[in-house]
């Protein structure tokens, strides 16, 4: 598991990350002040993720465990959403990049899902 | 010799016009000033609208005031035969009625200005007519007059006098004994002619014009703070990035103190 500290309050911002296993992916970030959030886009290979609402979780891209060999932990120090443009950078919320073990792990011990 | 001197004491004279009414159009150099023959009565109103809120004990508290817009009525007589005596029409007064040789002297109206600018801006005009139109009221007034019945009698050439301000919606400018009014648009003409068919009584009420300019600015987004700076802002390439090695362990560690230590679903 890796985190992210490299995230700004820059409205918007674009990554390329790299997991433990090599793999990497095109990530955006915007806060939307409208929407008091962060929406994330992402695309990896063919598959294409627009404009999700950035939250708290274990994995917020569950839904694509079987497709994405990665996953993407949000965590707050006070376990609340992201809704601060300084959350990343205060720190408020850390962003954690898991490779392929580490998400089959947290779907073990919080899903009971082997 | 008609100095420079002499014409600047007149239009002292003028402005300094008491017991007399002169209503100026802003800006029609060609119509003069009216004079009434006898004054009857001069009002003005001074209007203010405050809040009443009503609080637990009944009674009210007062938290804004507003100003109403001026208002002036003048009331004066128009006979056919006026016999002015030496010592009531005053030099002030046969002044006031030659003030088309001096209107050039009356104070800038700049409202009126302003009112024949927008009408130019806002049409954005094109042609003579156009523009003529937007002048407005001396060739309105002017053609107003012709549609009108030739006037005869004094009182007539008072009354389309009037009417011909009301209808072509102008400003004018009033020396009261109050002061100096400008910016006033005619709000309501009461002609009232009794048994008597020489005389007309007139009430004209008149109604402060206040307006409001714009400007425009150029778009700083730093006037504007969160949601238009956000769209506004370009997207920053924080190039690759690996982060920085932690343990899984912290992500089941927080999570359990928040609570999720049952498995949510099978």
């Amino acid at each position: 598991m890796r985190q992210i500290s490299e995230i700004s309050s820059d409205p918007k911002q674009k990554f390329t990350f790299i997991t433990d296993d090599n793999i990497s992916f095109e990530f955006k970030l915007e806060f939307i002040t409208n929407q008091q959030g962060w929406f994330y886009s992402l695309k990896y290979q063919n598959l294409s993720i627009n404009g999700n609402r950035l939250v708290t979780d274990i994995n917020i891209l569950r839904n694509y465990k079987n497709i994405l060999p990665f996953g993407i932990g949000i965590m707050t120090d006070n376990a609340t959403e992201p809704f601060s443009i300084d959350d990343f950078s205060t720190g408020r919320v850390k962003f954690y990049l898991l490779d392929k073990a580490e998400v089959k792990d947290l779907e073990t011990t919080f899903y009971n899902n082997l | 010799m008609a100095s420079t001197t002499q014409v600047l004491n007149q239009a002292d004279i003028k402005s300094s016009l008491i017991n007399q009414y002169i209503v100026t159009p802003l800006i029609n150099l060609g119509i003069a000033g009216f004079v009434f023959d006898i004054i009857e009565e001069h009002k003005i109103e001074l209007k203010s609208e405050i809040t009443d809120h009503y609080v637990e004990d009944n009674s009210t508290i007062q938290d804004h005031i507003a100003l109403a817009p001026k208002r002036f009525t003048l009331k004066g007589f128009i006979g056919e035969l006026v016999e002015y005596r030496g010592e009531t029409k005053s030099s002030v007064v046969n002044l006031a009625e030659k003030l088309v040789l001096i209107n050039s002297y009356i104070p800038v109206i700049t409202g009126a200005a302003r009112q024949i600018q927008n009408q130019i801006t806002t049409n954005k005009l094109t042609n003579k007519d156009d523009f003529n139109s937007a002048f407005g009221s001396a060739v309105d007034i002017y053609q107003i007059f012709k549609t009108l019945n030739p006037p005869k009698t004094k009182q007539a050439k008072a009354f389309n006098f009037f009417q011909a301000l009301w209808q072509a919606k102008q400003l004018v400018a009033i020396d009261t004994p109050f002061g100096y009014l400008s910016n006033m648009a005619i709000e309501e003409i009461t002609p009232t002619q009794g048994n008597n068919a020489y005389i007309t009584d007139f009430s004209i009420t008149l109604k402060e014009f206040r307006t409001v300019s714009t400007k425009l600015v150029d778009f700083d987004d730093k006037n504007y703070q969160g949601r238009t700076t956000g769209q506004k802002a370009k997207e920053v390439d924080k190039g690759t990035t690996k982060g920085t090695l932690r343990n899984v362990s912290f992500i089941k560690d927080q999570t359990n103190k928040a609570g999720i230590t049952e498995p949510k679903y099978k």
